[in-house]
């Protein structure tokens, strides 16, 4: 049998509790199964179990079956740290393309965690992995991105890693990068193709002209920062400039706009609230997945909410606040782990509301329509349960649980907050004051603590830590997760 | 009616190049970034010579020529295959997958006008 049940009688309790002894060998069986649909399982319910991380990166070497390999992939992106990629990276050097590619697809989703290696891989021996390390970087989201690339064409002798460079480097082509462009040209005088490629880029960076002329300067970016900042508690940092710098231009650009000054004069005036919330829409990250971080879910349902009731009469509301939702994945979420496997949900009035300062997410929510990626962590039989198959290959989830969420615009940081939402029992504020600097997250914080009822609980993203923030709270340890609880008196 | 030549690489600029160098022979071209798109393109607009690179994301150059070789129609379709990498490793797998010609990245262009050529005539 599979690991998980998943059905309210025997869903086991906290994920890596959830496998005792017996089914987790049964587990590293199935993984070894001839039947690729029980490897398929395994591999899935493997993401789940404390073995999960020393048996999988040994099997996907193993694996031949395309659909159980993508599995598996997908089981070790939930489960990856630092220690794994390191066990991970020699798939670089791999003969067997799939297997690679398998790699080369995960890595990309990790900035953080492969960008420590980068410099290191491009100065691999093997030019292959050279080339295999760019096709990692060029799909990476992170500021450095440009100057690895500028780099390999700076310094590598291979015709063939310069080649993939210069082709990952279209896309960030800049003016300032002429003269490194131009040294290529020399350095490999006899090589057609790479004066091509040269060529290219360069008539890139001459579009970019316009641009230039409109150029960010520092000071200018410093004065975009800071009013983002002020509105929305999000602080870009110098290693964010490229990512900003290219938003803005396009911004600069469609709203037709001369230069940045003329733009950034109309941006702030008060009838300018709509451009700004476009410019906050594209400039925010709005990565997030269903169950993500699971262990908040299974928390929540095997404790937290008992925790509450215990201080409720019996058909008191209980308040369950999202924020930020992004596109929804999260809230839904919440609302799954209540219908599936909280038993006294009857007994209860729960009410989920969930809020963003993204209008696009937001309609995203509304909507509810989503990729069979951000469902990847969700059992099947609850896919067939709550959601529809579209034509496209899409997935929606049904009208019941759509109406079940109540979303809102708003920042966290906005006063207005405290008209709008009280005494709520759980706030899940995942994955947002990172974005945020000391000042800001002391400042959410501070309001969700004032918003939180007695013995309600604040969870945070698996990358932040409420003990920089802010004392008030006492830490709770449930299974493997920790949660902040405001005290009862 | 002139030959029609499908380009199948991840780099864009790669395909930019091939294009540039058989169109100026007066050849049609067709471009695919990964072999799942020529495998859709291919079956709708077939064409004479197939050129695949052999390292791709999603679906390898491998992988893809022994897709396409296994539909009606397509069994005798003649194939170059590209790949950067050093040592005999592709260049036999290539060869057992029944690729007609394989050339080694940097691909020279006299050298891949002349693979084309020689195809087509067969
Ligand atoms: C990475 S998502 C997190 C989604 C989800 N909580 C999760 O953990 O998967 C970050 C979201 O924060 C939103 N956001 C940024 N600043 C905000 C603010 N001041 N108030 C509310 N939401 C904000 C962004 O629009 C974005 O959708």
């Amino acid at each position: 049998m599979p690991l998980y049940q998943w059905g309210k009688s025997s869903l086991s309790l906290g994920s890596t509790h959830s496998c005792t002894g017996n089914r987790c060998d049964d587990l590293i069986k199935d993984a070894e199964s001839a039947d690729p649909a029980r490897r398929r399982q395994a591999a899935l319910d493997l993401a789940y179990c404390r073995n999960g991380k020393r048996v999988l990166p040994e099997i996907v070497l193993k694996e031949r079956h395309v659909a159980v390999r993508e599995t598996m992939f997908d089981s070790l992106l939930h489960l990856v740290d630092a220690a794994m990629v390191e066990r991970l990276l020699p798939m670089l050097r791999s003969n067997d393309a799939m297997l690679r590619n398998g790699a080369i697809e995960l890595f990309q989703q990790i900035p953080e965690l492969f960008a420590p290696h980068v410099s290191g891989l491009l100065a691999d021996d093997d030019s292959d992995v050279r080339i295999f390390t760019i096709n990692v970087i060029q799909h990476l989201h992170h500021t450095m991105v440009p100057s690895w690339l500028l780099e390999v064409i700076r310094h590598d002798r291979h015709v063939n890693v310069v080649a993939a460079a210069l082709n990952a480097l279209a896309d960030f082509a800049r003016p300032n990068m002429v003269g490194d462009l131009l040294a290529v040209k020399k350095r490999f005088e006899d090589q057609p193709y790479l004066h091509f490629a040269v060529d290219t880029v360069m008539s890139r960076t001459k579009r970019g002209v316009a641009i230039d002329a409109t150029g960010i300067t520092d000071s200018e970016f410093e004065s975009f920062r800071d009013l983002f900042y002020a509105r929305t508690g999000i602080l870009f940092k110098e290693n964010k400039r490229y990512f900003v710098d290219k938003r803005l231009i396009d911004r600069i650009h469609k709203t037709g706009h001369q230069s940045f000054a003329d733009y950034f004069r109309y941006v702030r005036l008060a009838e300018s609230a709509h451009e700004f919330q476009i410019l906050t829409n594209v400039m925010t990250v709005n990565e997030t997945y269903f169950f993500r971080d699971d262990g908040h879910f299974k928390a929540m349902v095997h404790s937290m909410l008992d925790q509450i009731v215990a201080n409720k009469r019996k058909g008191e509301m209980i308040r369950i606040w999202s924020v930020p939702s992004s596109t929804g994945e999260e809230p839904y979420s919440i609302a799954l782990y209540l219908l599936e496997y909280w038993p006294k949900l009857s007994d209860w009035n729960v009410q989920i509301i969930a809020s963003d300062i993204n209008t696009e997410v937001l309609e995203r929510c509304n909507k509810g329509i989503y990729s069979k990626h951000a469902l990847r962590f969700v059992p099947q039989p609850l896919v067939r349960k709550y959601f529809a198959e579209l034509a496209n290959g899409e997935y929606q989830i049904n009208l019941a649980l759509r109406k079940s969420v109540n979303f809102f615009l708003g920042s966290i940081l906005d006063a207005k907050y405290q008209a709008d939402v009280q005494h709520v029992d759980i706030i899940f504020c995942r994955n947002l004051l990172i974005y945020f600097d000391d000042v800001s997250r002391k400042q959410a914080v501070e309001t969700l603590y004032g918003l939180l009822n007695p013995g309600g609980f604040v969870l945070l993203g698996s990358m932040e830590s409420m003990s920089r923030i802010s004392s008030r709270f006492q830490i709770q340890k449930i299974d493997s997760s920790l949660v902040y609880q405001k005290g009862l008196v | 009616m002139t030959a029609k030549i499908m380009i199948v690489d991840d780099e864009m600029m790669i395909r930019k190049y091939y294009v540039m160098l058989l169109e100026s022979k007066g050849y049609t071209t067709l471009e695919a970034a990964n072999g799942y798109e020529a495998l859709e393109k291919i079956l709708i607009d077939p064409c004479d010579v197939l050129m695949v690179d052999i390292n791709m994301p999603k679906m390898d150059g491998l992988t893809m020529v022994k897709e396409i070789r296994s539909r009606d129609g397509f069994h005798h379709l003649p194939v170059i295959m590209i790949s950067a990498e050093e040592g005999d490793a592709d260049k036999d797998s290539a060869f057992e997958h029944g690729v007609s010609i394989y050339l080694q990245k940097p691909v020279k262009a006299d050298l891949l006008l002349q693979s084309v050529a020689q195809l087509l005539i067969k």
